[in-house]
């Protein structure tokens, strides 16, 4: 359904290839918007597809953009990584005007990746995909020991909270002083 | 039934019903026997790892190693044993065209595989042709191993065969004092054909250090190397992975080593490296990593990943495959020609270096992962959500601001639990868990119950090493994951048992808040109930047990416990417990054969909620006293529901009827049943049975109504919260 290009945004997609076709010829042409994210690259989405995703769905809600504006306009998310970006899409895409099943196989299984997929997700307010991504980070830590849960999760220690806080509270302290000393030299 | 004859897919259903040994015997009964198999069996094919051949005893092993799946242990299928005898005729039951050889096989009389029988002077021609028919059947994208091990005490004057043959890697296990092996090491390597494995006692590589063969092994296991065998190491490794055990010397090697990986000089394959240090008074002792230009440190704030590979030693198939020894490290190098990373760790004094087949920038996004904090908080909470209360309970005990997420995300959840139970103990050990109010599939009401943890008297010797300690309120308390509940689970001593159990219960206190009810569990009223704020107590000693209580058990137990929730005992003392004692004042009693004196007793003393007496026997007169002291409303404020179950005794206790204010509902009416919700009760709803009947007293001070009835032989007594006026109305 999406298409990438390495490139700049306003480089020229091109066309879905895995679009899952509708018995029935839509009446209406189904309008596309482009995104892209840290990476630059630019994906195609439907915006049937696009409608999993609250904040985009308000975003292009009302812009009524005919296909020009909207390839030159792609909506930029330097905040999500390419890879992330393109998982979130082909979801998107696949569940296009679908109802979700009970439980997604094609969520990825390491763990960084699917780390940076809830970030993403969460901020592009995906309701269904994010709860399929809570309930397989949870299950991560089904029957394991709190050591291993610590280890997986990367819960730190009540002495390392600690001592993160302790450095937080003495940076501070260091960027009030130099605030201080800064302002009293603008007003010598 | 001709095979040849049926329909490629029927064929292919066939083949897919049986085992691979069986599949390789019918590919052995003609060529295109062997490419149908092979074709149509292609895909079944890809599960397999590698073919080994090992030798047990006196006979060679062959079998198939199936690819490992979700790290299960390795699974593997024996197709065929070899074994050699001068008269290679005998019992020979077939022969077979291998590979061009006409080999002849006998059926094992141990395993039902065929057996390869030759001639010692053919050993060498025998697996020849047996592994270029296995070659051409599997293919060349398997591996074929060739394990070999000498043991001194197996096989002292036996010289280990090792054919040379096309595709085949051979993993030695030589142990120290193998004199002959020591003796023939050169001669051993320049014939052996590709090394995979090797474990060696260092003593014996002294001769032969410049040996290249051996240290193009992908595996090396060295036993107390000497100094030159460590600096030879150094100097000639090529292989993936290298444990040196027991080492004296050669901790000043460490730093040229990291050096020349770093440059990209040597060590490329490297994927594991361990320098375990000789456990003497007069070894070299290092406490921190060599330093080297260009270690770098990750933020100690952070986690590092954790680095494990697969591990290359491969003792046997029944062996689990393991990966090996994990290092977690702050410190890491980098080498300069592919920017790949490598954890280095020195830990008690042992050396670990952990090669990654990642780039410093994605080894560095891997320190930052999965960080459950970094979430936004309606993430975490979401996550949470989807995680077992035993499982939550487990995470609060990581630290303090865990705690804080759980509890202040999980609020409107834990408001759901109804009851938090300590069950009856069995055989030492307890079990604790909660009630709580779900949803069935249907979308109605239900009560779920979840398991919290359990609560051990004793450690369990065998699984020793299992238990870690964790602060629980205040006091440290050892745990371990059960094997049988998959539930974490305390252990403590007998002596700090009430201590332990109050650290608990506190933290349950504060984890989930004191909003519902807590219960604990005894089978006896001797065994051991803790006397804690927010817990109430139920002891039950019946049916399970028969003996009855005796009075001095009784007072003693009830001088020092808290007032009871529930009690259920067999009591058959003559004596009484003094008005003022505890007992009286369990909210739900049920007592089995009470003499009339504690049925009198109980009669004028009871100030719980619900009793009920089994089999006793009892006086009309306390009865009739009873009825009218409820009546003046100055006792029995409490007294929800009372039973009295008698046994025969002949008394005429119709003349309760007669007590001064007893009224009765018109016949023709059906009076409303009485029922309250049972204070023992397993949390489904249970309620005391319905007590239907024409007959009532009104109380004095609140006009509230009792229903009674003296039917059967039993005596019900049920208050109503209802006064008369509104008990009337209830009429039909």
């Amino acid at each position: 359904m999406s298409s990438t290009e390495q490139g700049t945004s306003s480089a020229a997609p091109a066309e879905p290839t895995t679009a899952p076709e509708s018995a029935a010829a839509p009446e209406v042409p189904e309008s596309f918007y482009y995104v892209h994210g840290k990476d630059k690259v630019v994906h195609k989405v439907s915006a049937g597809a696009l409608q999993h995703s609250a904040l985009i769905h308000g975003m292009i809600s009302n812009l009524g953009y005919t296909e020009e504006q909207a390839k030159a306009n792609p909506f930029p998310f330097e905040n999500i990584d390419g890879d992330i970006l393109q998982m979130v899409v082909d979801w998107c895409n696949q569940h296009k005007g679908k109802p979700t099943p009970p439980e997604d196989t094609n969520l990825p299984k390491q763990k960084e990746k699917l780390f940076d997929l809830v970030l993403a997700v969460n901020y592009l307010e995906i309701k269904e995909l994010l709860t399929y991504c809570c309930k397989q980070v949870a299950m991560m830590v089904k029957g394991k020991s709190p050591e291993e849960i610590r280890e997986i999760w990367m819960i730190p220690t009540d002495a390392e909270d600690e001592a993160a806080e302790k450095e937080a509270k003495k940076r501070a302290g260091k960027e009030a002083a130099g605030e201080t000393a800064a302002a009293a030299g603008d007003a010598k | 039934m001709k095979l040849s004859k049926f329909p490629y897919l029927v064929q292919n259903e066939i083949f897919e019903n049986l085992e691979h040994s069986d599949l390789f015997w019918m590919s052995l009964q003609s060529q295109n026997m062997k490419k149908l198999i092979k074709s149509s069996q292609a895909k079944r094919f890809q599960s397999i790892s590698g073919i080994t051949y090992a030798k047990f005893g006196c006979k060679w092993y062959v079998f198939i190693r199936f690819k490992a799946i979700n790290n299960e242990p390795e699974r593997v299928e024996f197709i065929m044993t070899m074994s050699e005898h001068s008269d290679d005729t005998k019992n020979v039951c077939f022969r077979l065209n291998v590979s061009g050889r006409i080999v002849g096989f006998r059926l094992s009389n141990e395993y039902p595989l065929p057996e390869l029988y030759f001639h010692p002077i053919h050993k060498t021609s025998a697996f020849k042709a047996i592994h270029n028919c296995l070659l051409d059947y599997f293919g060349d994208t398997v591996k074929y191993i060739w394990i070999t091990k000498s043991y001194p005490w197996i096989v002292k004057s036996r010289k280990q065969f090792i054919p040379q043959l096309p595709n085949l890697s051979v993993l030695s296990d030589f142990w120290p004092g193998d004199s002959e092996v020591k003796d023939n090491l050169e001669a051993y390597f320049a014939a052996s054909p590709d090394l995979k494995q090797f474990c060696i006692n260092g003593n014996a590589l002294e001769l032969m250090s410049t040996v290249p063969k051996f240290y193009q092994a992908d595996f090396i296991r060295i036993f107390r190397p000497c100094f030159r065998t460590v600096d030879a190491f150094f100097l000639n490794f090529q292989g993936r992975q290298a444990t040196l055990f027991d080492c004296q010397w050669g901790f000043s090697r460490l730093r040229p080593f990291m050096n020349r990986w770093k440059s990209g000089e040597a060590f490329q394959k490297l994927e594991y490296f361990k320098m375990i240090k000789q456990q003497q008074p007069y070894s070299m002792n290092l406490h921190r990593v060599p330093n080297v230009n260009g270690m770098k440190h990750i933020d100690t704030t952070k986690k590092p990943p954790t680095h494990s590979v697969p591990d290359l030693y491969t003792p046997g198939p029944s062996f689990p495959k393991s990966n090996t020894d994990p290092i977690t490290s702050h410190t890491y190098i980098v080498r300069e020609t592919d920017n790949r990373v490598a954890s280095v760790s020195f830990q008690g004094g042992n050396f670990s270096f952990g090669v990654w087949d990642k780039t410093e920038e994605e080894f560095l996004r891997m320190v930052k992962t999965m960080q459950l904090l970094k979430f936004p908080y309606l993430v975490q909470k979401e996550i949470l959500e989807e995680i077992y209360i035993s499982d939550l309970f487990w995470m609060s005990l990581l630290s303090k601001n865990m705690r804080t997420l759980i509890k202040s995300s999980q609020i409107m959840r834990f408001r759901d639990i109804s009851r938090l139970m300590y069950e009856s103990d069995i055989d030492d050990k307890r079990k604790v868990y909660i009630l709580f109010k779900t949803k069935n599939l249907m979308g109605t009401d239900t009560l779920g119950i979840e398991g919290i943890m359990g609560i051990s008297d004793h450690h369990d010797e065998e699984s020793e090493n299992d238990y870690f300690q964790l602060n629980v309120s205040g006091k440290m308390i050892d745990f371990r994951l059960s094997n049988r509940s998959n539930l974490p689970e305390a252990f403590f001593h007998p002596s700090e048992r009430k201590s332990s159990i109050e650290s608990i219960h506190n933290y349950f206190l504060d984890f989930f808040g004191d909003t519902f009810e807590y219960i604990w569990a005894a089978n006896n009223p001797e065994h051991f109930i803790p006397n804690l704020p927010n817990l109430s107590v139920w002891v039950t000693n019946w049916p399970k047990r028969s003996e009855a209580m005796g009075i001095i058990s009784l007072g003693k137990f009830f001088a020092s416990s808290p007032v009871l929730k529930y009690l259920c005992i067999k009591s058959t003392t003559q004596k009484v417990l003094s008005p003022k004692s505890k007992f009286y004042q369990v909210e739900s009693l049920k007592i089995v054969q009470p003499l009339p004196k504690t049925v009198n007793a109980l009669l004028r003393h009871f100030q719980g909620r619900q009793a009920t007496l089994f089999f006793c026997k009892v006086e009309v007169f306390p009865l009739i006293e009873f009825m009218n002291r409820w009546i003046s409303g100055k006792v029995f404020q409490k007294l929800e529901y009372l039973k009295l179950i008698f046994t025969s005794n002949g008394i005429a206790l119709n003349e309760v009827l007669n007590v001064n204010g007893v009224k009765h509902i018109d016949a023709t009416k059906t009076p409303p049943a009485h029922t309250v919700a049972n204070v023992f009760h397993t949390g489904f709803g249970e309620n005391t049975e319905p007590i239907v009947s024409h007959t009532y007293v009104v109380r004095e001070t609140d006009n509230r109504v009792a229903s009674f009835s003296i039917e059967d032989g039993d005596f019900v007594f049920g208050v109503w919260k209802e006064t008369e006026q509104e008990f009337l109305k209830m009429l039909e």
